[in-house]
């Protein structure tokens, strides 16, 4: 499918003349419904939520196929139903869900830390004491300077790197910037985050990051 | 001290937990879109990379625009067959049937309007004939207004010339005829008779040299030895004339008088 880039445009161009556009929306339908259906399964979605969403979102292709007027792709016109179905829903079930309690992240860890022992933030598993929180909380500050400290693209890189574990070819992509930028990128951040943390942290490798190239 | 020392990627990821509350709004996907094709104004662009970075779920998005629709199933769920495809279209053709047979609510079918005949040449020819005549009409209108006021006013200085019969004028040796003098659009005749007659009506007929009747014209009224015509100059052109003078009694008519006169060149 990625070798021709027009095929769904000229897909849609066959429907607006077509005889019988049924077979043609047909043929639509079985090119486009394993990525729209992996697009919401991807969104961490269960399967059959999936499936009914990628039938609304053809249902709605259908419905505007009159109106596509292919000054864009069709593939990504059929994205940006996908994802604003996606959105819809998501929205909808932050209405339906807003009257449950809702718990913090913190509570978690706070609540994590007492059943091991311990009353304040942890930066680690291990329990920690009042001089381990003053600890930790002089080394968040430590790293937040020194990442602060970092240029804008290159503090970026890193977060998708750590944060998201996120390939060299998805962080390009996302901050559209070439491959050999970012191994530059995070290259010149290690250097740098060695030198202000080695006092405050172990492991400052983190190019070989868990998902790999 | 190293064994106390967390790992550096761990701290990062919770820096970024706590900087992901205050990400924002996501994007709309639009702007996703418009960010891939570079068409994002600039300062935009700037602030979508920064929510990217801390939004997984918008980054997720924005990758899979980019490898979009050459998506795999996520890891560890197993590709889907032709079968399964070819079964999800059966499910959904039901509701596009009747998703094509209802009406569409919001539809504005506009107007036919039918084609507006051209009318003949005749109707144009007709309206022209029609609005000419109105336009004469108008102009005759305050034309005869003009000559009813005309007529209307007072006249100084008439001529007035007195007619004797032609018996009369026989008998005083024929004396000339009466002659009506030139100038002026109007002169008065006066018609005299030697004995009143028994009648009590009257009719004068205007004849021409030739004894063509001109004009007729009935006076009402009492018996009387003398009679006022008002002539108009254009009924009598330079020539000569007479006027006949009869006495209408019920349906017998009988003459009266006659009164020759000339009339002036101007």
């Amino acid at each position: 499918m990625a070798e021709d880039k027009d095929a769904g445009n000229r897909l849609v161009e066959e429907w607006q003349i077509a005889s019988d556009p049924d077979e043609v929306f047909d043929r639509i339908f079985l090119a486009y419904y394993r990525p729209v259906y992996y697009f919401f399964l991807g969104r961490g979605l269960p399967a059959e939520e999936s499936r009914d969403l990628a039938q609304e979102t053809f249902l709605r292709v259908h419905k505007s196929l009159h109106d596509f007027r292919g000054e864009s792709r069709f593939e990504t016109w059929l994205y940006q139903i996908a994802g604003n179905l996606f959105r819809n829903t998501l929205r909808s079930q932050s209405t339906l869900k807003r009257d449950a309690p809702e718990v913090s992240l913190d509570d978690v860890v706070e609540r994590h830390a007492e059943e091991q022992g311990s009353n304040g933030p942890i930066l680690d598993s291990k329990a920690a004491g009042p001089l381990d929180t003053v600890l930790a909380a002089e080394r968040a500050e430590v790293l937040r300077v020194a990442l602060d400290g970092l240029p804008k693209q290159m503090r970026r890189c890193v977060t998708l790197r750590v944060d998201q574990y996120l390939k060299y070819r998805e962080i390009a992509e996302l901050m559209q910037i070439s491959i050999e930028t970012v191994k530059a990128h995070l290259y010149q951040a290690r250097q740098q985050l060695k030198v202000k943390l080695a006092d405050y942290f172990t492991e400052i490798d983190f190019e070989g990051g868990e998902r790999g190239q | 001290m190293d064994s106390e020392k967390p790992p550096l990627a761990q701290s990062i990821r919770r820096l970024g937990e706590r900087a992901r509350r205050d990400s924002g709004q996501h994007p709309a996907v639009e702007q996703l879109v418009a960010y891939r094709a570079g068409t994002l104004p600039s300062d935009q662009e700037e602030r979508l990379r920064d929510h990217l970075v801390l939004c997984r779920e918008c980054a997720g998005m924005l990758l899979d625009l980019a490898s979009f629709p050459d998506l795999e199933p996520p890891a560890g769920v197993p590709a889907l067959s032709d079968e399964e495809v070819a079964a999800a279209l059966l499910r959904i053709q039901p509701r596009l049937e009747r998703a094509a047979h209802q009406p569409a609510l919001a539809q504005v079918v506009p107007l036919r309007r039918e084609p507006t005949p051209r009318p003949s040449r005749f109707v144009y020819v007709l309206a022209a004939a029609l609005a000419f005549m109105t336009v004469g009409l108008i102009w005759r209108v305050i034309s005869l207004n003009g000559t009813v006021r005309n007529l209307s006013a007072p006249r100084f200085d008439v001529a007035l010339v007195d007619l004797v019969p032609s018996t009369e004028v026989s008998r005083a040796g024929g004396a000339e005829e009466s002659t009506v003098p030139r100038g002026g659009d109007r002169f008065v005749l006066l018609l005299n008779l030697r004995e009143e007659p028994s009648q009590s009506s009257f009719e004068a007929d205007l004849l021409d040299s030739k004894g063509t009747l001109l004009w007729r014209g009935r006076a009402a009224g009492g018996s009387k030895t003398s009679f006022t015509l008002d002539m108009p100059r254009r009924l009598t052109p330079p020539g000569r004339y007479r006027i006949d003078l009869y006495g209408i009694d019920g349906s017998r008519r009988t003459k009266l008088a006659d009164y020759p006169f000339v009339v002036d060149a101007d």
